[in-house]
């Protein structure tokens, strides 16, 4: 059966835009949250009705980090901040990981590190609620995060 | 910056709204509100708000535009397959370049190096064209299409409009990934200096979305909004099939000119 966007959008349609609005500011954020919702219907197949708002804040996330990763394609920009750290950042669980986010999502498999990272360094949530959002243990969340936070740290050292 | 965690956003109120938060977070975020007015107030507000979205994009509305892009791509396992094939066919190319590059007498060739330019001496023909420069030690190197770059490599690009006053510089990636590099931002067009060989104000770094990077100037004699031209590469950038060939879905009176960057694995 089809992914009833309209349903979905009445629901979580301010959900989604006040995610997306908080990650890129106000121009980019109604596009952004169109990016979510054409992704939700890219993968409906796949996608389980437990807790939609999550899913959708995870997507937002994503395709947020997405669009900073690719503003920050230009070195003479302004100086990085923690998103666009942990936008650029290396992929600690494997090449291409950004690539497979939404089928390892939509699979109830593993999450995407960089999306803990900004519900964890961003967001300011404890290691104990990113763990239950996500649905992993707190060890899992920590040793996920360790990479990427020693990563965005030895950033933070280099650069003035 | 850690935010302090009495700070909630605006996305944790909806997400509680809906009682949809984590129970641990809602519990913190019920505490909080028993506490302080004003983030009760940004609670109640939620209605408002969102009554105000769903009038400035009806849900109609969205659900047509999100059904005809999502229908517009292939679905996300097809594009991995069809990612992994020209992963292959990127790595086969750039096998073979790097081993002409080893053949050559000297890695860069001089007639390479960007003095900075030949100002409108290497015409090529009556078309606007781009070029594109990486940089290294020596100064700035010149690719032709389809060589080969590493991801990370600084590239510089400029373009040649031959007359055209108005124009843009977007570029889509073997990801799916779309960036406009001329203008930065807006909403429109930027004027161009119509003649000679002209830099774009800033360089770009080549990052490791699969097996290519196709850039494209767009140039008219109007002045044109960039929104459909974005649209069209965000369509075309998410069609493995043609996407590092076919052009991108706009009116004739914008004029097309792509140059296209193979990535080689990073050394």
């Amino acid at each position: 059966m089809p992914l009833d966007v309209e349903a979905f959008y009445r629901k979580y349609g301010l959900l989604v835009l006040c995610r997306c609005r908080d990650l890129l500011g106000q121009d980019e954020a109604e596009d952004a949250m169109q990016d979510v919702f054409v992704q939700l219907v890219r993968h409906q197949g796949r996608l389980h009705n437990a807790a939609p708002s999550s899913l959708l804040l995870r997507i937002a996330t994503n395709v947020c980090l997405n669009r900073i990763r690719t503003r920050r394609r230009h070195p003479e920009d302004s100086e990085p901040g923690l998103l666009e750290r942990i936008a650029a950042a290396p992929d600690v669980e494997a090449q291409g990981a950004a690539r497979l986010f939404l089928r390892r999502v939509f699979a109830g498999q593993q999450e995407s590190t960089k999306v803990m990272a900004v519900l964890h360094l961003r967001d300011g949530w404890t290691l104990e609620e990113v763990a239950e959002q996500t649905g992993m243990s707190v060890s899992g969340v920590r040793k996920r995060l360790r990479g990427l936070k020693a990563w965005v740290a030895e950033l933070e050292e280099v650069e003035p | 910056m850690k935010r302090d965690e009495h700070t909630f956003p605006d996305w944790e109120l909806a997400m509680y709204r809906l009682d949809e938060l984590p129970p641990a977070r809602a519990q913190t975020l019920r505490a909080a509100l028993a506490e302080d007015p004003a983030l009760a107030q940004r609670l109640a507000a939620m209605d408002r708000r969102e009554a105000e979205l769903m009038e400035r994009t009806p849900p109609r509305v969205l659900a047509a535009q999100v059904t005809e892009r999502a229908s517009a791509a292939p679905s996300a396992p097809d594009r991995a397959r069809r990612r992994r094939k020209l992963w292959w066919l990127a790595a086969e190319l750039a096998a073979v370049a790097l081993v002409l590059v080893w053949l050559m007498p000297s890695p860069i060739r001089q007639s390479q190096i960007h003095p900075f330019l030949d100002q409108g001496i290497r015409e090529k023909g009556v078309e606007p064209y781009l070029r594109v420069f990486r940089q290294v030690p020596e100064g700035l190197q010149e690719l032709g299409p389809r060589d080969p770059a590493s991801p990370g490599a600084q590239l510089q690009l400029a373009y040649a409009a031959l007359g055209r006053t108005h124009g843009a510089v977007i570029s889509i990636d073997g990801s799916g990934g779309v960036t406009l590099h001329l203008p930065q931002q807006g909403a429109q067009s930027k004027a161009l200096l119509p003649e000679g060989t002209v830099d774009l104000p800033s360089s770009y770094v080549l990052d490791d979305a699969l097996a290519f990077e196709r850039f494209f100037l767009l140039t008219a004699r109007e002045p044109f909004d960039l929104a459909p031209a974005l649209e069209a590469a965000r369509v075309l950038a998410l069609d493995p099939k043609r996407a590092s060939t076919a052009p991108l879905d706009l009116p004739r009176s914008i004029n097309q000119a792509d140059f296209l960057i193979l990535k080689a694995t990073a050394p």
